[in-house]
């Protein structure tokens, strides 16, 4: 321990924080980040965690989404926010769930935990119930499917948006999204179905 | 994308209904954590090809490591002079800590003032301001939201009518760092990073970084700061203490940093026995946050019994002159000159346990639930730990004080009331994103009450401080406060990864004696403890809200407890019933659910600690 002792004077720049200036990280920069930050952080926390990202490292990964997406700033057009971040979301999660020993590839609608389910303490149960039953029937599509019709008709993202994300042409997107959307109203009116009998059994 | 012509009504309105929840968001808290750290590493990153040569020879770390490391270190002060048009900045300057013969302290001057954005930037750049804490906008307070009326459980449509006295539901929006008023504090600077040259902590998992941390923790005690324990596994064979105010101990994340104990307080610190127990079954921790007077290295006394549930009391007196009851917010005094707004005072009082255990106890204001002897003698047990109540000055005028929280006991001439000044008292003190792991070889005892002391934190005599972040693996004890106030606790987790999967007679997270208005917020602990959530005797306004543990209560002197929107493992409360009768009153469990389950929450609002947040918001202007 004596080492660092003795070298202790030559350290002194390290210590003051504030000799030391940035050189790209402006103000104007940092609005924009704050501002990219800001209006996608839920986005980016529910596409990861339907990637099969923990809520346990959930904020780690939400993390390295933005980090990323600052260091490639000059890449993006700034035609969908959502798009691009997307595609960096889906190289995050795959190394992120590969450390982890997960398999890829989950996309569950609903996070892991109930509290996160509820933005606000007065929303009402129902709400969650609905939830449930759109992810049971989400879990009977296939993978592409499901994505497909979870970021257009739950996040609202538009045909090109989605192509850009996925990175496949449009076309693609609109029959998946026909078929998942096809599917859908199958199983919810399947759903309601068996809800009645069983109401009429209990 | 609203063109969704292949979808039918039923469909179409089931999407719409589970919209809300299918669009969850993130907590305003874990916004702003994720925000911080992306931007310390962003940071970090563009100055990494312009650390200073120097700086890397110094630093000892590998060499992967080192520009990370050093230009985080440098960098986490500056990036504050950057993003200046963005936030809004308080700015803490140094408080003292008065010592008993001193006037009534002052806790924080920002308290009564929040410092215009001018007069924060000034402060930035002057020279004797050591600590700067950022108040981030993207963690504001939640929005003035009511729900419509009628919607709601009939007790809280009671509670909105009389908020601070209504006998079943206590007042608890004011629980937490700073009252909830304030987001926990970002310590921007100064910085000690233990691996820093000067410090010489290895972080590697093999060294025994002791001495380094503990020099770090010296240099941060003259002022106050974040004592940085860069990514790695740090080695620690002893008690870590922390004596000064503004301390605060953070990680890179519960992930990336790890503190490996290596010895428990029996050994680390010493036996602490009493009758058949172990006193570290309940109390002391690895990280001690208190008062030099309970301090392991300093203490010479702690044969003699000593007792660490007290608060540090100052000499200073003045008398009360009025009766006043539940719910007020003002006390009359004979002299005011000697107390300042902002101040922490202490209420004593002298009741009698005979009065106490009355039926409808007078003190209480509610019922003391028997007079057999058991409960008399658990109520005699309680009493003589305190009859004090912690309380901040709002205002004061020329007869008497305005204080900051409603008042939750009836107060009696009989009972001769006075206000006291505060001891040594630690202030805005944490610990943040790091795993503390406990390197154990003994076999847990199954034996209640004999643990040696694997625990986690400890704070005592401490006023707004907070744990955020904080993952503990392997502790007998997760989370202890005695004799503390206006702690936040938030996203703390308890597992056992090393020990069997027996179910042990230990706690959690606990609020002992003399503990007051602490949240719980986010928590999960694994319900191999017992008793995972904790509230002991003469504390008051303790919230659990939003988490996963199983839970006790003890029967001595308790009121004002409340547990919602927790999930309990097992299905049913941990019993303590062979301890007597439970002589508290207002100890509410709102929304508490078995683990797992399959029925959806229904009271409503859900979470009541939120709730009557909210409510607060919208009385105030």
């Amino acid at each position: 321990m004596s080492a660092p002792w003795d070298r202790m004077r030559s350290i002194g720049p390290a210590e003051s924080p504030r000799m030391h200036r940035t050189k790209e990280w402006t103000p104007v920069q940092s609005a924009r980040f704050e501002a990219l930050y800001a209006e996608n952080v839920d986005f980016m926390c529910r596409v990861l965690a339907r990637m099969g990202v923990p809520a346990a490292t959930l904020e780690d990964a939400a993390q390295e989404v933005f980090v990323a997406a600052y260091r490639r700033f000059d890449d993006f057009d700034g035609a969908s926010p959502r798009s691009w971040l997307y595609a960096i979301a889906v190289r995050v999660a795959s190394v992120s769930l590969r450390r982890l020993g997960r398999k890829e590839g989950r996309q569950s609608a609903l996070p892991e935990t109930l509290a996160d389910e509820r933005p606000d303490p007065f929303v009402i149960a129902a709400h969650v119930e609905a939830a449930r039953k759109v992810d049971i029937i989400l879990s009977a599509l296939s993978d592409d499917q499901r994505q497909a019709f979870l970021l257009a008709d739950v996040e609202g993202m538009t045909a090109p948006e989605i192509a850009e994300s996925l990175g496949v042409n449009v076309n693609t997107v609109w029959s998946r999204l026909r078929a998942a959307r096809k599917e859908f109203e199958r199983l919810a009116s399947r759903f309601a179905f068996i809800t009645r009998v069983k109401e009429s059994e209990g | 994308m609203s063109d969704d012509k292949d979808m039918g009504e039923q469909a179409r309105a089931l999407l719409e209904a589970a919209r809300p929840a299918l669009r969850w968001s993130i907590s305003d808290e874990q916004k702003r954590r994720i925000l911080v750290t992306a931007r310390a590493r962003i940071v970090a990153d563009l100055q990494a090809p312009t650390a200073e040569a120097g700086d890397a020879a110094v630093s000892g770390a590998a060499p992967s490591a080192s520009g990370t490391v050093l230009t985080l270190k440098l960098l986490l002060g500056t990036f504050v002079l950057s993003l200046l048009g963005i936030g809004a900045w308080l700015v803490m300057r140094e408080d003292r800590i008065s010592s008993p013969d001193e006037q009534v302290p002052i806790p924080d001057r920002a308290t009564s003032r929040a410092p215009g954005r001018q007069e924060a930037a000034r402060g930035l750049t002057r020279a004797d301001d050591v600590l700067t804490l950022r108040s981030s906008a993207e963690s504001a307070r939640p929005e003035c939201a009511l729900p419509p009326p009628g919607a709601q459980h009939p007790l809280w449509e009671q509670y909105r009518t009389q908020p601070f006295t209504h006998s079943r539901v206590p007042d608890i929006s004011s629980v937490g760092y700073r009252f909830g008023e304030r987001p926990l504090p970002d310590v921007v600077e100064p910085v000690f990073d233990v691996r820093a040259a000067r410090f010489g902590a290895a972080g590697d998992g093999k060294a025994d970084d002791t001495e380094a941390i503990r020099r770090a923790l010296d240099a941060a005690a003259r002022e106050g700061g974040v004592v940085l324990f860069p990514a790695g596994e740090y080695l620690i064979s002893g008690v870590l203490s922390v004596h000064s105010s503004r301390t605060v101990l953070r990680g890179e994340g519960a992930e990336r940093t790890k503190l490996l104990f290596t010895r428990p307080l029996e050994s680390a610190y010493g036996p602490n026995i009493r009758r058949s127990y172990s006193r570290w079954s309940w109390t002391g921790g690895l990280l001690w946050f208190g008062p030099r007077r309970t301090s392991p290295a300093t203490d010479s006394s702690r044969d003699a019994g000593w007792e660490l549930d007290d608060w540090s009391m100052g000499e200073r007196v003045v008398d009360v002159t009025a009766a006043a009851r539940r719910g007020d917010r003002r006390l009359q005094v004979n002299r005011t000159d000697r107390l300042r707004p902002g101040a922490l005072v202490f209420l004593e009082v002298e009741e009698t346990a005979e009065r106490l255990v009355e039926p409808r106890g007078k003190w209480l204001g509610a019922v003391a639930q028997s007079t057999s002897e058991t409960t008399a003698q658990g109520l005699m047990m309680s009493w003589s730990h305190g009859r004090v109540w912690p309380l901040e000055i709002a205002a004061v005028d020329v007869t008497g004080v305005t204080l900051k929280q409603p008042l939750r006991i009836d107060v009696s001439l009989a009972a001769k009331p006075r206000l006291r000044a505060a001891g040594e008292i630690l202030q805005d003190v944490g610990v943040e994103n790091m795993t503390i792991v406990m390197r154990r070889q003994d076999a847990w005892s199954a034996l209640g009450l004999t643990a040696p002391g694997w625990n986690g934190p400890f704070f005592n005599s401490v006023v707004h401080g907070f744990l955020r972040n904080v993952t503990v693996l392997d502790a007998d004890l997760g989370f202890v406060a005695t004799a503390s106030k206006n702690l936040t606790v938030t996203g703390l987790r308890m597992q056992r990864l090393a020990l069997d999967a027996r179910t042990y007679t230990s706690y959690g997270l606990v609020a002992r004696n003399d503990c007051h208005d602490i949240l719980f917020e986010d928590f999960d602990i694994d319900p191999s403890y017992w008793s995972g959530i904790n509230v002991e005797p003469m504390a008051t306004g303790i919230v659990f809200s939003r988490g996963r543990a199983r839970f006790q209560r003890s029967r001595g002197i308790l009121f004002d407890a409340v547990v919602t929107e927790v999930r309990l493992p097992g299905g049913r409360p941990s019993d303590s019933s062979w301890f007597g009768a439970t002589t508290g009153t207002r100890l509410v469990t709102w929304n508490v659910q078995p683990d797992p389950s399959t029925t959806p929450i229904t009271m409503s609002p859900i979470n009541l600690y939120e709730a009557q947040r909210r409510l607060q918001l919208c009385a105030s202007p």
